[in-house]
């Protein structure tokens, strides 16, 4: 084995992730090879040096914090007075719905395309965005963790809107709350 | 019962609606989710901010997780997809302070080292590599210093590293040992070639 060759593989050496195969021919150039020797030495020490670097402890509000926030995705029970934070949510999702159910009729009505294709899908991917960003500047207060989580679930990392996700975080009441406003919509539109 | 097999039922009894399920995968991987976090940013409020939002992530999604996945790769692939979105969003505002790192940070390690505690101090000059590795680190590429940061500060496998940046585990091995070196180069022109010998 040449240094050139060698040193390429030195990195994985150290991990232990080359095959025995290969670490014996490594472990030969090394026996014969000064220069390949200190290479490694100094590799070692590089990774020695990263490893010392400290690490830090989560503050004592982390897990309280997402724990809070995690049970508002889920919507359970929380202390406090519910109504003006759940009519502040069913008005946010009936707002998501209706600019995704127009948005989408708008988009496909010159397609002759069933389902939506990759641009609209980011089309309603952005308008989502675009109501993120509206949302952390308002102050909503006891309703903002609930409607941030319908946010995230709207935007969960599969690439179109799961609005699906929104309406069922929905009780069912609102659920029909939400059907009237868009038939509304529908009529007037 | 293995850990990962302990992970697999906390996920099922999570995809339940199991909350306190979840709040011990929390318990779990807060501190790995947050080092890495920290690493990849610098700065711990952020990385606080970017490791709840990557809970809050995978608890929504947590019924599309597979579970031939180990749940801490998933959990940091999330992670990474987060943190590297904050640093392009950081990079395209305009800043007024020095990309390089805490100021007050390196303030304290600069003082360290420059102190005149008599004699080779061990404290000093670990913390003194260690700010020099926190500032190179900043210089790599993001695809570079995610790979140092799960490999070398973590301890991630090969495999896993695969996983999380969705590349095949050769090319974990060709990145890893090009992002070592050009750390190493980083370290050298910084002039910090003798604390690495």
């Amino acid at each position: 084995m040449r240094c050139k060759r060698a040193r390429k593989e030195l990195s994985a050496y150290i991990d232990g992730e080359v095959s025995s195969r290969k670490r014996t021919r490594i472990e030969n150039h090394l026996a014969e090879c000064s220069d390949c020797r200190q290479y490694t030495e100094s590799l070692l020490s590089l990774v020695e040096s990263v490893r010392d670097v400290d690490r830090i402890d989560p503050s004592p509000e982390f897990r309280p914090a997402t724990m809070r926030r995690i049970r508002a995705l889920v919507k359970l029970p929380a202390p406090g007075p519910a109504f003006a934070p759940r009519l502040a949510l069913a008005l946010v999702a009936c707002l998501v719905l209706a600019v995704c159910v127009v948005g989408w009729i708008v988009l496909s009505a010159d397609r002759a395309a069933p389902g939506p294709t990759e641009e609209e899908i980011f089309a309603r991917v952005a308008i989502v965005a675009e109501l993120a960003d509206i949302m952390e500047t308002e102050t909503l207060e006891e309703g903002s963790d609930e409607i941030w989580s319908i946010v995230y679930t709207t935007e969960a990392d599969n690439g179109g809107m799961a609005v699906e996700d929104v309406v069922a975080t929905l009780s069912s009441s609102e659920q029909d709350q939400l059907r009237s406003a868009l038939l509304e919509m529908v009529k007037e539109g | 019962m293995a850990r990962v097999d302990e992970d697999l039922d906390l996920v099922l009894r999570s995809k339940k609606g199991e909350i306190g399920a979840f709040g011990e995968l929390v318990d779990r991987y807060q501190s790995l989710v947050i080092n890495f976090c920290y690493r990849m940013l610098g700065n711990k409020e952020d990385a606080e901010d970017i490791a709840q939002e990557a809970f809050l992530r995978a608890f929504a999604a947590i019924g599309r997780f597979q579970p031939r996945a180990k749940f801490s790769t998933w959990l940091l692939t999330i992670a990474k997809n987060l943190t590297l979105n904050l640093i392009r969003n950081e990079r395209r505002r305009p800043k007024g302070v020095d990309a390089v790192g805490s100021s007050e940070d390196t303030l304290q390690a600069v003082d360290l080292a420059a102190s005149d505690n008599p004699g080779p101090d061990r404290v000093a000059l670990r913390n003194e590599r260690a700010e020099y590795v926190r500032r190179a680190l900043r210089e790599l590429s993001e695809t570079h210093r995610t790979i140092i940061v799960l490999r070398d500060f973590e301890g991630v496998t090969y495999e896993e590293i695969a996983g999380i940046m969705g590349c095949r585990k050769g090319t974990v091995k060709s990145r890893l040992s090009r992002a070592r070196e050009q750390l190493k180069q980083i370290l050298i022109r910084c002039e910090a070639s003798d604390l690495f010998r």
